[in-house]
Parts: structure tokens; sequence; C-alpha cells
């Protein structure tokens, strides 16, 4: 009989698993960013047009407003004429990346839960893409089956190759907080969702600059009117005003064990950074603490970093090449960030 | 008494699978707060409360 009944929680669980999580739902189209360029070269579409519907014609599309600094000057020395590409790095009149590899032994052994990550070791593995941009096209999001909505999801690799993006990472599994209040999502300059939140949000702007709003900071009307291009609610951020590693972190337990994980970090416009730390390998690499993920950014010197979603989601491509070591095979993730050449 | 026995028995079982969800949800919300399993299945709890007091009722007065 007990059986019977633990069967039935099983299925009420899995039932509910099923039909709210994994059922493709409340699906949105939406515009690969040439189309939304595309759109506003045109004028078809006012920027701040609303309409109710869920086509993505009808979305709220935010002031697209550029830094004045022509970024292809400002970093002349870091881009090339030709295509230049090798395993590790890639150059072009637009875009200029550059991996590295760090593993460093941390002497801490991840001792918080039930003791469970003690058996990964001290080891930390972690793989950092440095990058330079011509425009701030070069620097995409996508969501899964080009759709926004819940229950969809797709390989970060068949996401890169539909955009032909030379760079890409996984986002913030924005389908994945299933809350009233589950924040503000913009990409590509459309704002699919725009509700309250208890957790931080990074925006990063159409003129090149990032901002980590606070969760009474943040507005969609400022975001509308201030030029808001990306958003991604995740979080935490790992700096400070001054740029110093922050030691707390505005996010719940399960998150501040040491992870696999990813995070984009912000030195200026046009010049950022993507981090994809391995984890759960024993002997190989642990995970990232924040605060030791914080500390790598500070060290990097950038002025502003935001975790996005880890674990099993995390994952960059480079060139259909997978770069970093995920601990399990690629999984399918509901967005990303793509790093691509310039829209013309 | 055989049908007061039938009905303890029901509702002992619904005590098990409710508890057993109640359990399984904080689990879930524990490791991800976001997928907010406590929200969809926030009737379950109540099911098990009440179920356990006319359990404890009809063990008490019966």
């Amino acid at each position: 009989m007990l059986f019977l009944d633990a069967l039935l929680a099983a299925s009420l669980l899995a039932s509910v698993w099923g039909f709210f999580y994994l059922r493709p739902q409340s699906g949105v189209s939406a515009p690969v960013l040439s189309e939304t360029i595309q759109a506003l070269d045109e004028k078809t579409a006012p920027i701040l047009d609303r309409n109710s519907g869920a086509d993505s014609s009808s979305l709220i599309r935010t002031r697209v407003s550029l830094d004045p600094q022509d970024w292809h000057e400002k970093f002349a020395d870091h881009f090339t004429d030709q295509i230049v590409s090798t395993d590790t790095s890639y150059t072009s009149p637009d875009l200029a990346i550059q991996i590295s590899r760090h593993s460093y032994d941390t002497s801490r052994l991840d001792q918080t839960g039930d003791g469970s990550h003690k058996r990964y070791g001290t080891s930390v593995a972690y793989v950092l893409a440095d990058i330079y941009v011509g425009d701030i096209t070069c620097l995409q999001t996508a969501f899964a089956q080009n759709t926004y909505g819940v229950g969809y999801s797709e390989m970060l690799s068949d996401m890169a190759g539909r955009l032909g993006a030379v760079l890409a990472v996984n986002g913030d599994s924005y389908s994945n907080n299933r809350h009233r209040d589950n924040g503000t999502i913009i990409r590509n300059g459309i704002i699919y969702r725009s509700k309250k939140t208890d957790v931080e949000t990074c925006v990063l702007n159409w003129d090149g600059t990032m901002h980590i709003y606070q969760p009474d900071e943040i507005k969609a009307s400022q975001l509308i009117r201030g030029g808001a291009y990306q958003s991604w609610v995740f979080g935490p951020s790992l700096l400070d005003a001054s740029g110093k590693a922050k030691t707390s972190f505005r996010t719940w337990d399960y998150i501040r064990q040491s992870h696999p994980r990813t995070a984009i970090g912000y030195y200026g416009p046009g010049h950022y950074c993507l981090l994809v730390a391995n984890g759960r390998q024993t002997g190989y690499s642990r995970g990232l603490f924040l605060e030791e993920m914080a500390q790598i950014f500070e060290d990097l010197g950038c002025s502003a970093a935001y975790s996005l979603d880890g674990g099993h989601c995390s994952f960059m491509t480079m060139e259909g090449q997978t770069v970093n070591h995920p601990y399990r095979p690629e999984h399918q993730v509901s967005d990303g960030i793509f790093i691509t050449e310039a829209l013309k | 008494m055989k049908r007061i026995g039938f009905i303890k028995k029901c509702f002992a079982n619904i005590c098990v699978i409710a508890g057993a969800v109640t359990i399984a949800v904080q689990i879930l919300d524990w490791y991800n707060p976001y997928m907010n399993f406590s929200g969809y299945l926030w009737p379950v709890p109540w099911v098990f409360l009440v179920c356990s007091l006319v359990l404890a009722g009809l063990e008490i007065f019966s």
C-alpha cells in the first residue's frame, strides 16, 4: 500500500512537472536581431509601440541610443582587416575574441550542504573569453527555437549555428523562474516581460554600458527610455560599485555552494568577458564559489560582473567546438548569449 | 466501525501522499526557488493538514 502511495505522489509531481514546466506554453515568436534592426531602419514600427497580444510585432522596443564613440577606432589595435581564427582566438574587422584557460588549487573543500561536494576536491578550472566588439550588434541574445516562453529549449551549439555566432554561452534560463514576479526580460532591444523581482537585474544598454539594478531600482519605463538592449535576471552581481569583489551575495543557499558557473563581465562599452567555470569533476574542477568568481573578475579589472545560470547549463562553444569541459554532455537551454559579426 | 476504519485508512493514505509531495516540493524549491513548485502545488500541504486533523479526530473520538 505504501508503495502505491509513493507511486501516486511521484505521479502527481511528474504530472505537474510535465504540464507546467515541460509543455511549451505562452510562446511568443522572437525576431532575431537582424529583423529588429531592419524594422528600425525601415521604420515599420515605432520604437515605443505598445499593443496587446502575443505577436512579436506588438512587443515594446526600447529606445536605440548608441555610443557616439566609434568602437572600431577605439579598439583598432585588437581588430584585424581579415578574419584570423585559431583554436583560442578570433579576430576580424568587428570582433576580437581571446580564449584563455585557467586552473588553480584553492586549498578549500566545499563543506556546504550535506558535504556531498567534498569529493570534487579543491581544484578549479575555468575558461575565459575576452571580447572586444566593434558594434553592439556583435553581442546578441537568442531564445531556444526563436521563441520566448515556457518549455522551449534547444542545444546552445545548434542556436549558435543558426545565428552564425563565433562564440556562445548559455544565458540566464529566464523561463525557469516561475514566480509571478519574475523580473524584466529584454532581449535584442525588445521587452518580453516586465515584472517585479526580488533579485538583481543585469542590463546591457545599446550604448554598450552595463548596469546592475537592485530589485527596488528597476522600472520598465526607465529601461525603455534609457536604451536597454539586453537584460538578464539571475545573478547575483559579483562586484561592488568600485569594482571590488563582493563578499555577500543576494541569492539563495544552494547557489552559494561551489558549482559550474557562467558569468558575464564588463570592462567598458565594447569590451566584455564571458567566463565558464567547470565543476563537479573530481580532481579536475569542483566548481567555483561566488566569492572565488567575484575575485577573478576583480583581478581582471572588470567594473561589473553578473552570474548567469550555471550547473548543467554552463556551456561555451566557439566556432562549433566546445570550449569548456562540462561534466555532462551538452544540455538543452532556453536562451544564450552569442558573439557574432556585426550586422550590416 | 468498519466504515470508520475504511475512512481512516483512506485519509491515512492521502496523508502519506500529500506529506511525501510536500517534502519533495520543499527539497526541490530549496535547490532552485525560481521553479516555485510550492506555488503550483499550494493545495497539497492544506490537504495534508486537513486530512491529518480529520484522522486525528476520528482516532480520538471514534
